[in-house]
Parts: structure tokens; C-alpha cells; sequence
């Protein structure tokens, strides 16, 4: 499988925070890729040094056949590249409609024929969605606006969908909803990155998983082995808690 | 430790300057300081004192306001008026120079209460215009454009105050130490509750209310008491010019008054200082240029700010520590930490059993959005209450309705066997008890983490704002014992080794346990969690049961927001489940697992726990 996203040898830090210490990952085209690990694991760093939002201090990112390390933000969405950040961000004042039309913010000018087309294509994704076109974003339930945040990012045609922990404060019917909605996507050919809190959710919908500690990667494998291997069934299952209760 | 004590040392080099100022003459020989040089110095000490006044406001409880000259100029028109037309002495009108202006600034925090921010500024701007207005247009008593002139010569325990070596220079002198109590009264008010207190209502409102600080009041004397260091301010300057006209308290000085505090650098220590000295240089230096004065005033501004976008103390202090620390990897210690010390945030022994809240009949709506409707809900004390429902049923409308945050439509709530009045504000029912986490956390970010325990504090302390400026005894007890609590609170979430870093660089799971310890430094009898695993692993999440498990044991009563169902399931006593804003459900854990309509609308398919939620 020819990879979309190479990241070699990454390095993060904040001030004196060192997030990132060196990560190897990569996403194959096509591929459903997941991240788990404890908070402070450095995932939602290594999301913000791939995507530009932060410049990495050091190590590479490759996307798409081309060196991109430390380029912005908005260049990085032209390439196809498109986040779906944690907490979801939606343009709480703005209807779901003009959310949905800033997804689309690069190519508006150039094709508005083809930005109507593929907001009708969410909304058929997302029906829900469609009976709030005019809803200002901020009144929407929290799972509405994860479908939202979802959506905005498809609007940019992104050929890699970057996630940041999309079942953060969803009632468990909802992520029911929305995973199903992901692995459609990624059948279509979409390459999907996943950092993902609840490793069980995570475990189940992708391909490969990486597992990250201390801003390193500590295993990485098939996520089907993964879901049944020892130390991942102790740290990230709760194998513990089942016993417990 | 270090820098503080390079700070004292710097500020004793520059007392020592001033005050050898005078002097210089006898050194070198020469007529220097002339009685020019000499006002000049006197004239920016007094702006110091008015910049310290405004950083409190600004830097610290991030309220912007560009009337601040108004304020100087009430000052000096009351230490000016008070002297020449009532006869009052130096000491009697400097008094009320400060007094007046203070109280001016009390009621000018009222529209704090609806304005921040923008609006806020302009509402000051509109101060200063008035005031300046009608000191012009009031001939009659402000003496119009001709101002109020001949005051008389100010004196002392009789002694007649110039800057002259007449008379050792004892004006000179007095400013000079005015200066220094201004300085010592930003460190003292800045490093204490109350300082505390204003920087977390500058970074997150709601999570200071829910701490028991009263917000409005709080701002009020922030207001009160930078308008009483313009006052001083003023009157100091009344009597060194002798003469006062509105021309000196125009809108430019607001502006001047608020560049000085933004480019030496708003919310430091030193900051105040640089900025009014250079701000002040600059301009004695610029006048030279003629035409050409304003524009390479701008563009020095200009300049510096892109430079220094922290002004001048804040990006070098920035840059210092930087250089200075040396990245260290840090962990968590094991949560919850139970064991000596922590008996004083939990015990509550008497109330066991009884019913900690009662919700009856709670109706909450938006225009015509039914958020909340008919509820009907009793907590028990000691219990852990869990309230669960799909995205948007009301839940944390629910909370907000109990922790005081929204009143309800209809509908009464009982707390603790009293009724709650419609009239009883958050940080009340936080005094009385209830503590809350949010749903995406409110901490307060650019504050460290140790800090934001101790804000929770707050309303412990005894010693009030006398004390707490003069650094009395009980302060000093007060304080050790709030940080030792803090310190004990952040070893029992496990962020101990975190406890000087900023809250905002902690990871976000980091920063729900930093919530739940910033809420237990109230000592409440009900902690309200928001959804406080979400975002935590599931070793995160054991630790949490845990903790919300220890905390009902020991008396605690929990009402939890969640959707971790494994979680749910393992701490709960009683769940009431909620849709639509409506009780679908109430019971023991088994009771509304077992309830279809609770599977239809909440669980779904997948979500029994321990089974895997998906087949990929």
C-alpha cells in the first residue's frame, strides 16, 4: 500500500514541555488508522504537528509524495488534507449551513456548483443535519455538532480525514451512529486517522492501530491483534475494571 | 525564589537612584538637578502610582478602562477644591483625593455587571468625557479654562512641602514614598486571595462563581481600588503643580496611562515602572523632534509592542524562563491518593442518609425551548447520583438549574433541608456548599496549576484586605495552610509534579482531575460532575470510580453527568435518566439497565458494557 501520510521521527515542545520525543507513524492510502494512549501521550500533539497548527521541532512529515513538515494550516487543507479537532469547534454563531460552506472555504469561488453538490452528499450522510440546515451551529446537541464538525471537514475534499477523539462527551447511541458513518467513508477510499480515547471503539473500526506513551510510540500492529494482546487489554480496555465490577 | 529577590534588589537600586537624585549635584560639581529636572522626576512617579493603580484593573482582572484620567483628574480637582475654597489641610484633602475617586470607581464597576471587554472601554470612554465636560463647561466651580490656580503651598506637620534643598527636598521624598507603598500594595493585593481572585474572574467567570467568588464584587474592588491610586495620584499632583485645569485629563492621558501599562507590560510587577519610564522619556526626548513628535511617538509604540507583544517585563520575564528551565519529564502519581490530610476536605459525618437535594416539579425554559421539564429528583446524602440521557436531554441544563447557574422557570429546589430562593447566586450555594466541574472545563488557564486549587479556597480565608495588604500574622497562617491543602489536594488527583506549570499546558484529561481538586478546595457536602471521564482513558477511568466511590464513602454526595456506561454502572447508587428533558427513568442501577424504554433512547445496541460496541 503506497502511504498518504509518513511522519518520521517527529518532535513537539511547548515551552519547556517536551510532548513529542521522535514518533514514526504512517497512514497507507485508503487505510483506517487508529491512535490510542493515556492523556499526556502526546496524540493530540502529533495531530497538531502534522496538520501545521503547530511547527514541529524536529523530524518530517510527508503527505501526499511531498515534504510538508511545519507548513500551515491552510496549505495543508489545499493538499487534502482535513481535521475534525477535539471538541468538535463548530462556528458556534454561524448557521449549519455557513459551517458547512467555510468547510468548503478553498474552492467556494472556483466551483460552487461542486461545494452544493457535496453539501448535499453530508446531508444525505447526515440527515439530521439537513432538518437544521439554518440552525445557528451553536444550539446543536453535542452529537450534532460532532456530525457537523465531520461534514465541515469532508466539505474541503480531503483525501486524508484527521480525528481528534470523536466520542468526547457522546451518549454511546450517537458514536453507534457515527462510526458506522466513518467505516462508509473509509470503504469509499477515504484515509482516515483516528486518535481516539476509548480504545475499544477505536479497536473495533480500524485497520492498524498505533499505541502511544510519553510522546513515543509504544506498540503498533493489526488492530484485531492489538484488541486481544495483554498489555493493551490491562491499559486501555479496562480488563481491570471488569474485574473489579 | 530568585527572581524575586533580584526583583526587591532591583527595585532598592532604583529607590536608592531617586532618592540620590536630588543629590547628584554635590557629586559632579555642577547646578543639576535644576527645580525642571527635578518636577520632571516627580511627575513620573505620580504616573507611576496612577499606572500601578491601572495594571490592578488591567492586568489583573482584565478589565480595560480608558477614562482612568477622569479618575486622576477627580483627585486633583478634590485635593485642589477641598484646599482652596474649604481651607482643608494637605493631610485632610489627601484624604479625600483618594477617598472620592475610590468610591467613583466603585460605581464605575456597576456596568460590569452586564459590559466587558469592548463595551466596557467605551462606557469609560464616556466617563472621561463627561467628566472632562463638565469641568470645562462648570466655570463657576472648576474655574473653567483658567482652572483652579494659587493653590496654597502644601505643608506638613507644619513644614511647607517643596522640592527644594530648603527644605530637603521633602516633597520630592514624599512622592517617592507614596511610589513605594504603590508598589508594595500591587505585590501584596496581587500575591494574595484577592488578587487571586481577580485574575480567575479575568480568565473564566462561570468557574469563579461556581468557586465562591463574588464576581461583581470582586471587580468592583479592583475598580475601587485602582481609582483610588489615580486619586492619590492626582492629588500629589495637585499640589506639586499648584494649579489644575481639565486640559490635564483629557482623553490623551487615558490613552498615555494605558500605553504605559501595556508596554511595560500589563499584570508584572515592574511593568508599571518601565513603562511609565520610558513612556515618559520617550516624550521628553520626542518633543525635540517638532512636527514630527506624534508620528515617531506611534511608530516607537509601534515598534516595541511587535517586538515585545508582551510589553517590555512580560516578554523578557517570558524569555528568561525559557532559557532558564530545563525541560524535566513529569508523571502523574497514582489517583485518588487517599491517607493523612485529606480528612478535612471530606469529613461530614452528621448527615448521612438524609436528603441532600430535593428537586420538585423543576420546569427550565429558553423562549420556547423546553430545556428542562416537570423534574422531579431526591439525592440522597452520601450517595453517588447518576443522571444520564442521550446529547441534549437537559442534563447539564439540570446541573445548572441546581448549582444555581440558571433559575428555574418553575419548580423548587431544596438543598441541604432549606429552600433555595430565586434570588440565591452561584457563589452563594458554593459558600454553602455545592461544587461543580464542567462539561469542558473552566479552569483557569494562564494561571498555574497550584493556583487554581487555591482559588477554590478563596472563601476559607478569615484575614480580610487590611491584613492581607499588611501581610499580618493570620495572612502568613492562612496562606501556608491554603497551600499545604492545595499542595495535598493536587497529590490526591496525582498532578503534584504539574503543580507550577500553567493549567492550560496540562493535556486534557490532566485537566479534569485538576477540576475535581480545584472543586474540593471548597470542601463541599455535593460535588456536580460534568462528564468528567470524558476524555480519560480507561485505566483514567477506574482511577476516577475510585475517587467518586471514596468521596461518597466518606459522606460526599455526587450527582454525576456521564456516558460511560461501564462507569455508570460501577459507581452509581441511583440513576435518573432523562430525555427530553423529562424523567424517562429513576432507580437502582439494575432497575434502568433493564428498562426498555431507557435501551431505546440512551443505550442503543452495542453498549452493554465489556462487550465490544462494534462488529468491524
Amino acid at each position: 500500500m503506497k502511504p498518504i501520510l509518513t511522519v518520521t521521527g517527529l518532535r513537539v515542545s511547548y515551552g519547556r514541555i517536551e510532548a513529542l520525543r521522535g514518533v514514526d507513524i504512517s497512514v497507507g492510502s485508503g487505510e483506517f488508522v487508529g491512535i490510542i494512549g493515556s492523556n499526556g501521550a502526546g496524540k493530540t500533539s502529533m495531530l497538531r504537528a502534522i496538520t501545521g497548527v503547530v511547527k514541529p521541532a524536529g523530524g518530517s512529515v510527508c503527505f501526499d509524495g511531498a515534504e510538508t513538515t511545519g507548513e500551515p494550516s491552510h496549505r495543508m487543507v489545499k493538499r487534502g488534507m482535513a481535521m475534525v479537532p477535539e471538541g468538535r469547534m463548530v462556528f458556534a454563531d454561524q448557521s449549519v449551513r455557513d459551517n458547512l460552506v467555510l468547510g468548503a472555504y478553498s474552492r467556494i469561488k472556483s466551483d460552487p456548483g461542486g461545494v452544493q453538490a457535496d453539501i448535499d452528499n453530508t446531508l444525505t450522510m447526515f440527515p439530521r443535519l439537513g432538518e437544521r440546515i439554518y440552525q445557528q451551529a451553536g444550539t446543536l446537541s453535542g452529537g450534532e455538532q460532532q456530525m457537523l464538525a465531520i461534514a465541515r471537514g469532508l466539505l474541503s475534499r480531503p483525501r486524508l480525514l484527521v480525528i481528534d477523539e470523536l466520542s468526547l462527551g457522546l451518549a454511546p447511541k450517537i458514536l453507534d451512529m457515527l462510526f458506522p458513518v466513518l467505516i462508509e467513508l473509509n470503504r469509499k477510499g477515504l484515509s482516515i486517522l483516528l486518535v481516539e480515547q476509548m480504545a475499544s471503539y477505536a479497536l473495533a473500526v480500524t485497520h492498524r492501530t498505533y499505541v502511544m506513551e510519553n510522546g513515543r510510540v509504544l506498540m503498533e500492529g493489526p488492530s484485531s491483534d492489538l484488541a486481544h494482546d495483554d498489555r493493551v487489554l490491562d491499559a486501555y480496555l479496562g480488563r481491570r475494571s471488569s474485574a473489579a465490577v | 525564589m530568585k527572581a524575586k529577590i533580584a526583583g526587591w534588589l532591583a527595585l532598592l537600586l532604583l529607590a536608592v537612584l531617586i532618592a540620590g537624585f536630588p543629590w547628584l549635584g554635590d557629586l559632579i560639581g555642577e547646578r543639576f538637578p535644576t527645580s525642571y529636572e527635578l518636577r520632571l522626576v516627580m511627575r513620573a512617579m505620580i504616573f507611576a502610582i496612577v499606572v500601578i493603580g491601572l495594571n490592578l484593573l488591567v492586568g489583573l482582572a482584565g478589565l480595560i478602562s480608558l477614562g482612568q484620567a477622569a479618575l486622576y483628574g477627580l483627585g486633583a480637582h478634590v485635593a485642589a477644591l477641598l484646599s482652596l475654597r474649604a481651607g482643608f489641610s494637605f493631610a485632610e484633602s489627601m484624604v479625600f483625593a483618594i477617598a472620592i475617586p475610590a468610591m467613583m470607581g466603585a460605581v464605575l464597576a456597576f456596568p460590569t455587571v452586564r459590559v466587558r471587554g469592548v463595551y466596557l472601554a467605551v462606557i469609560t470612554i464616556a466617563f472621561g468625557l463627561i467628566f472632562v465636560n463638565v469641568l470645562r463647561e462648570w466655570v463657576s466651580f472648576t474655574g473653567g479654562a483658567s482652572g483652579l490656580a494659587n493653590l496654597p503651598r502644601p505643608t506638613l506637620f507644619g513644614e511647607q512641602l517643596t522640592a527644594l534643598r530648603r527644605t530637603n527636598f521633602n516633597y520630592y521624598y514624599l512622592i517617592l514614598v507614596c511610589l513605594l507603598v504603590a508598589v508594595w500594595a500591587q505585590y501584596a493585593i496581587t500575591y494574595s486571595r484577592y488578587g487571586r481572585a481577580m485574575r480567575a474572574a479575568a480568565q473564566s467567570e462561570n468557574a469563579s462563581r461556581a468557586l465562591g467568588i463574588n464576581v461583581v464584587g470582586i471587580r468592583t474592588m479592583a475598580f475601587s481600588i485602582s481609582a483610588g491610586f489615580a486619586g492619590l495620584g492626582g492629588g500629589l499632583f495637585a499640589n506639586l503643580a499648584l494649579f489644575v485645569n481639565y486640559e490635564t485629563f483629557t482623553f490623551n492621558t487615558s490613552v498615555q496611562l494605558l500605553l504605559m501599562v501595556i508596554l511595560g507590560g500589563s499584570g508584572t510587577m515592574a511593568g508599571p515602572l518601565v513603562g511609565t519610564t520610558l513612556l515618559f522619556t520617550a516624550t521628553q526626548f520626542l518633543q525635540g523632534l517638532g512636527t514630527w513628535q506624534t508620528f515617531g511617538y506611534g511608530l516607537l509604540l509601534a515598534v516595541v509592542l511587535f517586538v515585545m507583544p508582551k510589553g517590555v517585563v512580560g516578554s523578557i520575564s517570558g524569555l528568561l524562563t525559557r532559557w532558564t528551565t530545563r525541560s524535566r519529564p513529569r508523571a502523574t502519581g497514582t489517583w485518588p491518593n487517599w491517607g493523612p490530610g485529606m480528612e478535612k476536605v471530606t469529613a461530614r459525618p452528621d448527615e448521612a442518609g438524609q436528603a441532600t437535594l430535593i428537586a420538585q416539579g423543576i420546569t427550565l425554559r429558553f423562549g420556547g425551548l423546553t430545556a428542562v421539564n416537570g423534574v422531579n429528583m431526591e439525592v440522597r446524602s452520601g450517595s453517588v447520583h447518576a443522571l444520564i440521557g442521550p446529547n441534549g436531554a437537559g442534563k447539564s441544563s439540570l446541573l445548572n438549574v441546581i448549582s444555581g447557574f440558571y433559575k428555574p422557570t418553575e419548580g423548587q429546589v431544596t438543598l441541604f433541608g432549606a429552600r433555595l430562593s430565586a434570588r440565591t447566586a452561584p457563589y452563594q450555594l458554593a459558600r454553602l456548599g455545592v461544587a461543580r466541574s464542567f462539561q469542558n472545563t473552566e479552569l483557569f488557564s494562564q494561571m498555574t496549576v497550584l493556583e487554581n486549587v487555591l482559588v477554590g479556597a478563596h472563601s476559607h480565608f478569615q484575614s480580610g484586605f487590611a491584613e492581607t495588604v499588611l501581610r499580618l500574622p493570620r495572612f502568613h497562617r492562612e496562606e501556608r495552610a491554603a497551600r499545604a491543602e492545595g499542595l495535598r489536594l493536587l497529590d490526591f488527583v496525582g498532578l503534584s509534579e504539574f503543580a507550577d506549570e500553567a493549567a492550560g499546558n496540562l493535556p486534557f484529561g490532566h485537566q479534569r482531575r485538576l477540576e475535581i481538586a480545584r472543586a474540593l478546595a471548597l470542601r463541599p457536602k455535593l460535588l456536580l460532575l460534568d462528564e468528567p471521564a470524558a476524555g480519560l482513558t480507561h485505566g483514567e477511568i477506574d482511577d476516577l470510580i475510585g475517587l467518586i466511590r471514596g468521596l461518597a464513602d466518606r459522606g460526599m454526595t455526587v450527582i454525576l453527568v456521564e456516558h460511560h456506561v461501564d462507569m455508570i454502572m460501577a459507581v452509581s447508587d441511583r440513576v435518573t435518566v432523562l430525555d427530553y428533558g423529562e424523567v424517562i427513568a429513576d432507580g437502582t442501577v439494575a432497575e434502568v439497565q433493564a428498562n426498555p424504554k431507557v435501551i431505546e433512547a440512551y443505550f442503543g445496541q452495542g453498549a452493554k458494557p465489556g462487550a465490544p460496541v462494534l462488529a468491524a
